[in-house]
C-alpha cells in the first residue's frame, strides 16, 4: 500500500514539480526508480511486482502522450526481468539497485523503441535510442536515489519486510 | 507452483491486453482524457507551491525584469497607437479597393500545469480546454514562436504536442529562399527539418518559419535556427538540426490560437 501511494505522489512530483529542476531538459525517472526498488525487494512475489508495475505503468501512461498501455507493458517487462534477476544472481544488498536502475533505464528505451517499430512502423532503430536522455536519466535518477532512499528503507522496506 | 502459473497467466493475459490497446489508439485515449480533467486541479496545485519559492530566490533577476518591462512596456503602448493608426488606415484602404476584411487571430492564453510522465516523449498539459473553445489540431504558440498543436482536449484541461515529439510533423521553410522541408521532433528533443533537396539553399543561422501549406498553422510563425545540416542515411536527402525559438522545457504561459 505504502509503495502505491508513494508511486501516486512521485507521478505528480515529476510531471509538475521537477520540470522546475530539469537537467539538461532531463527530469528523474521516480516512477522506474521505484519499480527497481520493488522488483528488487519483491523479487520473490512476481505477482505483486507484475500488479505494482502495471499500476505504475497505468499512472505513467494517462499522464503521458504515449498511447495508452505503453508504458503498462514497459514496466511489467521490466519488472518480472528485474525481480527474475535479482532473484537469481543477486543478493538482498541495496548497492545491487544501482545496475538494476541503469539496466531498468536503457531497458525501458529498448522496449520503447521496439514498440514503436512494431506498432508504427517509424524510422526508429536501436541505433536511434536516445542515449544522451538515457544517460542524464540515470544521473539524475541516482542522485535522487542516494537522497530518498534511506527515507524509503526506513519507513516502508523495513517495516514490509 | 500454482502461483507461478496464475503469474505467467496473469502476464499472458496483460500483454494481449496491453498490445490490443496500444494498437488502437483512438479507444484507449479513454483514461488519458478522464485524467485529463481530474488531474487539472492537483497538478496545478504542485506547480504554483513553487512560485513563491522561485520568486524568493530570483528576487534581484525579477526585479530588474520588472524595470525592463516597464520600459518596454511604455514603448510598446506608443508603438501600438502608430499600429492602431496604421490598422485604420489600412482598413480604409482596404474598403476602397473591395478586398475582405481578414480577420486577426483569436487566442487563448493558457498556463502550462504540466509536463510529460516520460522524457523521451514530449508534451505539456494547459489549464484550458474545451470551455474556452479549444479544439485538437489547433496551434499553440508563444510570442517568440511556435511550441506545438493540441492533442487531447479535456473540459478544462489539454495536451499540448511539442514540436520536438516524435509524433509532431508540419511544413516548414526556410525564410531567407524558400526550401521546404517537414519540421518534427525526435527521442532526444531535436527538432529536425527534413526532406530537404540536396541543392536547397540552406545554411547555419538560417530562420524556419511555418510554411502555411499544412492547414494546421498559419504561415510565418517563427520555428528556430538552423544549427546543423547533414546528409539523410539514403544520400537523396538533407536535413537540418534546427534550435525552437522558444525554450520548450521550460514554457510556463502559452498563447493557442483558435480561430485564424
Amino acid at each position: 500500500m505504502w509503495f502505491y501511494l508513494f508511486a501516486s505522489i512521485f507521478i505528480f512530483l515529476e510531471t509538475a514539480f521537477f520540470n522546475h529542476f530539469q537537467f539538461f531538459s532531463v527530469k528523474p525517472n521516480l516512477i522506474l526508480l521505484l519499480v527497481t526498488i520493488f522488483s528488487f525487494y519483491f523479487n520473490f512475489d512476481k505477482l505483486k511486482v507484475v500488479l505494482f508495475c502495471l499500476f505504475c505503468g497505468f499512472l505513467k501512461d494517462i499522464f503521458s502522450i504515449a498511447s495508452f498501455g505503453t508504458h503498462m507493458f514497459i514496466f511489467s517487462c521490466l519488472g518480472i526481468s528485474l525481480s527474475y534477476i535479482s532473484q537469481k544472481f543477486l543478493r538482498y544488498n541495496w548497492i545491487f539497485i544501482i545496475p538494476l536502475f541503469i539496466l531498468a533505464t536503457i531497458g525501458q528505451g529498448v522496449i520503447y523503441v521496439a514498440i514503436q517499430d512494431f506498432f508504427f512502423g517509424g524510422d526508429l532503430s536501436l541505433a536511434s535510442l536516445p542515449w544522451k536522455t538515457l544517460i542524464l536519466e540515470i544521473i539524475y535518477g541516482l542522485v535522487i536515489f542516494f537522497i530518498f532512499f534511506k527515507v524509503i528503507k526506513r519507513c516502508v522496506i523495513d517495516r514490509l519486510l | 507452483m500454482a502461483n507461478k502459473n496464475k503469474t505467467i497467466l496473469l502476464f499472458v493475459v496483460f500483454v494481449i491486453v496491453t498490445f490490443l490497446l496500444i494498437k488502437s489508439p483512438q479507444t484507449s485515449s479513454l483514461p488519458q482524457k478522464i485524467a485529463l480533467n481530474l488531474s487539472r486541479l492537483p497538478l496545478k496545485l504542485v506547480g504554483l507551491s513553487l512560485i513563491p519559492f522561485e520568486s524568493a530566490v530570483n528576487f534581484n533577476r525579477i526585479l530588474g525584469e520588472a524595470t525592463l518591462l516597464k520600459k518596454e512596456n511604455q514603448q510598446l503602448k506608443l508603438y501600438l497607437m502608430q499600429l492602431q493608426e496604421a490598422a485604420a488606415q489600412n482598413s480604409r484602404l482596404r474598403e476602397l479597393l473591395g478586398f475582405k476584411q481578414s480577420s486577426p487571430f483569436a487566442l487563448v492564453i493558457a498556463r502550462v500545469i504540466s509536463f510529460d510522465a516520460s522524457n523521451i516523449r514530449r508534451s505539456l498539459v494547459i489549464d484550458k480546454g474545451r470551455n474556452y473553445k479549444i479544439r485538437i489540431g489547433n496551434p499553440v504558440i508563444t510570442s517568440d514562436g511556435m511550441v506545438g498543436v493540441v492533442a487531447e482536449v479535456g473540459n478544462s484541461a489539454s495536451r499540448i504536442l511539442l514540436i520536438s515529439d516524435t509524433d509532431f510533423s508540419i511544413a516548414a521553410k526556410v525564410k531567407r529562399s524558400n526550401a521546404i522541408g517537414i519540421i518534427s521532433g525526435s527521442l532526444e528533443g531535436v527538432c529536425k527539418l527534413k526532406y530537404l533537396d540536396l541543392d536547397d539553399d540552406i545554411q547555419r543561422g538560417d530562420e524556419i518559419i511555418s510554411s502555411g501549406e499544412n492547414s494546421r498553422f498559419p504561415a510565418g510563425i517563427p520555428i528556430g535556427t538552423v544549427t546543423d545540416i547533414s546528409k539523410e542515411q539514403s544520400g537523396l536527402t538533407v536535413f537540418a538540426v534546427v534550435k525552437p525559438k522558444v525554450r520548450l522545457s521550460a514554457l510556463e504561459e502559452v498563447l493557442v490560437i483558435i480561430n485564424y
